[in-house]
């Protein structure tokens, strides 16, 4: 294949000389060898080391199924509501005109700006019982911090821009034309947003919910901090795996981590499948 | 049913759009609004539509004052340049979606729905094209298909925004044929914005020339362009050459050549003559005659356009037919004579 792709440039008036040409692509494919594809052979390598049933021990004991379950409990939680959020904003910002569009735009963008860490943190700092509301919330016996819920909402905020980021500009470029005939031809405005909007952009809103569903699994910095560590109880899937490597435990770390591998890699998958359906909206 | 429009003004931003602009358009007339871009005609249409709200004036359709009717109430048929298809729909769907969407209490059965979008499709001559989506259609056939849309809801008004502007000019043709022959038959009172002179001239009952957010002249066609109202409008509706000139004693407009003075007691006036009355000779025919030299002959067309230059280096436009052409065997860089035949002074 690198042949072909030599050989066929080989007339192109833009093209380099053959040695130039084969400095390029060594660098490129070694930098991609050694930076991508090495770690990922790693992970599958090192969580197999003691076989497969060490390995299936490992995701299969309670405190892995544990954080398995709260990662999906999470996303199942912060993917549906930064869909509603992400498209209602993208909807608003797309095709309507306000005061403060730009503004809204900027705050959308904040979490992708914001250190995860620093995000975790803001939620210590509001929740925490040196502030007065989660001093109202302790009096109250509402658990936020150190728990599901604080979990839930940091991925939320972290996530927060997925959506509305891929909606933004697909709706921004498809204009308003289509709704206003929508309207003109009698369609109130609910209708116009299910059988005209919606059916538009479904193939990009499926693409941001797909990175907003690989981020919320995956998320480690904002959670760390307000988790708390509990195992079995408020740890996540890349939690899980920080506390077993930190146990030297490097074949259950491994053997987790693969999971988050897999899911990156079909990720992937569905990505490529979806990449063209969203260009042709 | 009739549109009024009483005295429209629309300001964006520090830009006046229209400035105080009214209109009447009669039941079952077809009208087209005409000017530049950037002279309101587009605004004034969506605003009559409803997709924008004026900032003063009134608009009545079917002497209803319409207002603060939601465009959905109004009725009114669009139709945009660039077609505003639904994408995901197929042409049947498309022109099903006004049906579709009305309450249940006055929504059409499926089969009345279908019957109904079958007999607009052969309306339009898609005949078997009705599962194609609009990216598989051509721009014309996407044209028709908006059209037909529109016409599926029984609109009291159609307007029609640029439609033809996109298509390549053979469709364009076709297409306001097409448009003239279903305006007649259904008789509905139809507004429609162009820039193209030649399209509102030939399709129009009545022509609104605008300019700057104001109408310059209405009228019919034959009006607009034998009696235009202002240096503008003569402007607009085709070529033309501008000469100094001056107002002689019996009242002739004459032109001023090159270093003449403007003679004692006259005013200098700006004169316009269209290309098709020029007058071309090889000599002098009299003292008004200007000398030109030819710099461009093109013969493809109805009339010879012949391009020259006087003697300042002023681009100067001529048409001849073929048999006069051939008579004088006119030649690139020749030296010719030029006078007009009819000249027009606006004050």
């Amino acid at each position: 294949m690198t042949d072909y792709a030599l050989n066929i440039r080989t007339n192109h008036p833009l093209a380099e000389s053959r040695s130039v040409r084969l400095t390029l692509i060594g660098t490129a494919l070694f930098y991609i060898g050694v930076m991508i594809f090495l770690p990922l052979i790693v992970v599958f390598i090192e969580a197999l080391r003691q076989g497969m049933g060490a390995y299936i021990d490992a995701i299969t004991e309670p405190d892995a199924q544990a954080a398995i379950k709260l990662t999906l409990l999470t996303a199942s939680i912060a993917v549906p509501l930064n869909l509603v959020f992400g498209l209602a904003a993208s909807w608003a910002i797309a095709k309507h005109d306000f005061r403060g569009k730009h503004l809204l735009i900027t705050f959308i963008d904040l979490p992708f700006s914001v250190s995860p860490v620093i995000s975790g943190l803001i939620y210590v700092l509001l929740f925490g019982s040196q502030a007065a509301l989660g001093q109202w919330l302790d009096s109250h016996n509402i658990q936020i911090l150190f728990a599901v819920p604080g979990i839930v909402i940091a991925t939320i905020f972290v996530t927060f821009p997925f959506v509305a980021r891929e909606m933004i500009p697909l709706m921004q470029e498809q204009g308003i034309e289509e709704e206003e005939a929508a309207i003109l031809l009698g369609a109130t405005g609910w209708q116009t947003f299910w059988r005209v909007t919606l059916p538009n952009v479904k193939w990009g809103l499926l693409y941001g919910v797909l990175l907003c569903n690989a981020r919320a699994m995956g998320e480690f910095g904002a959670v760390s901090v307000v988790s708390g560590h509990i195992r079995g109880v408020t740890n996540t899937i890349p939690l899980h795996v920080e506390i077993l490597y930190n146990e030297y435990n490097f074949v259950a770390a491994f053997a987790v981590a693969s999971l988050l591998t897999v899911l990156a890699l079909v990720t992937l998958l569905i990505k490529e499948w979806l990449e063209p359906r969203v260009e042709k909206e | 049913m009739g549109i009024r429009a009483d005295n429209i003004y629309k300001i964006f931003r520090d830009f006046m759009a229209l400035d105080g602009v009214s209109l009447n358009v009669g039941t079952g007339e077809l009208v087209a609004l005409l000017g530049p871009s950037g002279s309101g005609k587009t605004t004034l249409l969506r605003i009559i539509a409803g997709l924008e709200f004026a900032d003063l004036g009134e608009i009545y359709i079917d002497r209803e004052e319409a207002s603060h009717t939601p465009v959905k109430e109004r009725r009114v048929g669009f139709v945009f340049q660039h077609y505003a298809l639904f994408r995901h729909m197929t042409v049947f769907e498309n022109i099903a979606f006004g049906l579709r969407v009305r309450p249940k209490e006055s929504r059409p059965s499926e089969g009345e729905i279908r019957k109904k979008v079958m007999k607009l499709i052969d309306l339009i001559h898609l005949s078997g094209l009705h599962n194609r989506y609009p990216a598989q259609l051509s721009g014309g056939q996407r044209q028709r298909v908006a059209l037909a849309r529109t016409l599926a809801v029984d609109p009291k008004v159609l307007l029609l925004d640029e439609p033809f502007g996109a298509l390549d000019a053979k469709v364009r043709k076709e297409l306001r044929r097409w448009l003239r022959k279903i305006h007649d038959e259904l008789n509905i009172t139809t507004i429609f914005v162009t820039h193209d002179q030649e399209e509102a001239l030939e399709l129009a009952d009545r022509v609104v020339v605008m300019n700057s957010g104001k109408i310059e002249q209405v009228g019919s066609p034959e009006d607009v362009y034998h009696n235009p109202a202002n240096a503008f409008v003569y402007d607009f509706l085709g070529n033309y050459n501008a000469f100094d000139g001056f107002v002689g004693e019996d009242g002739e407009c004459r032109l001023l050549k090159n270093g003449e003075k403007l003679p004692a007691g006259t005013e200098r006036v700006r004169l316009f003559a269209r290309p098709h009355d020029m007058e071309i000779t090889p000599q002098p025919q009299d003292k008004n005659a200007i000398p030109a030299r030819i710099i461009h002959i093109n013969p493809a067309g109805p009339m010879v356009s012949i391009e020259l230059e006087n003697e300042q280096g002023k681009l100067l436009q001529a048409a001849v037919t073929k048999e006069r052409f051939m008579e004088l065997g006119l030649e690139k860089r020749q030296t010719v004579y030029l006078k007009a035949r009819d000249m027009r002074l606006f004050n």
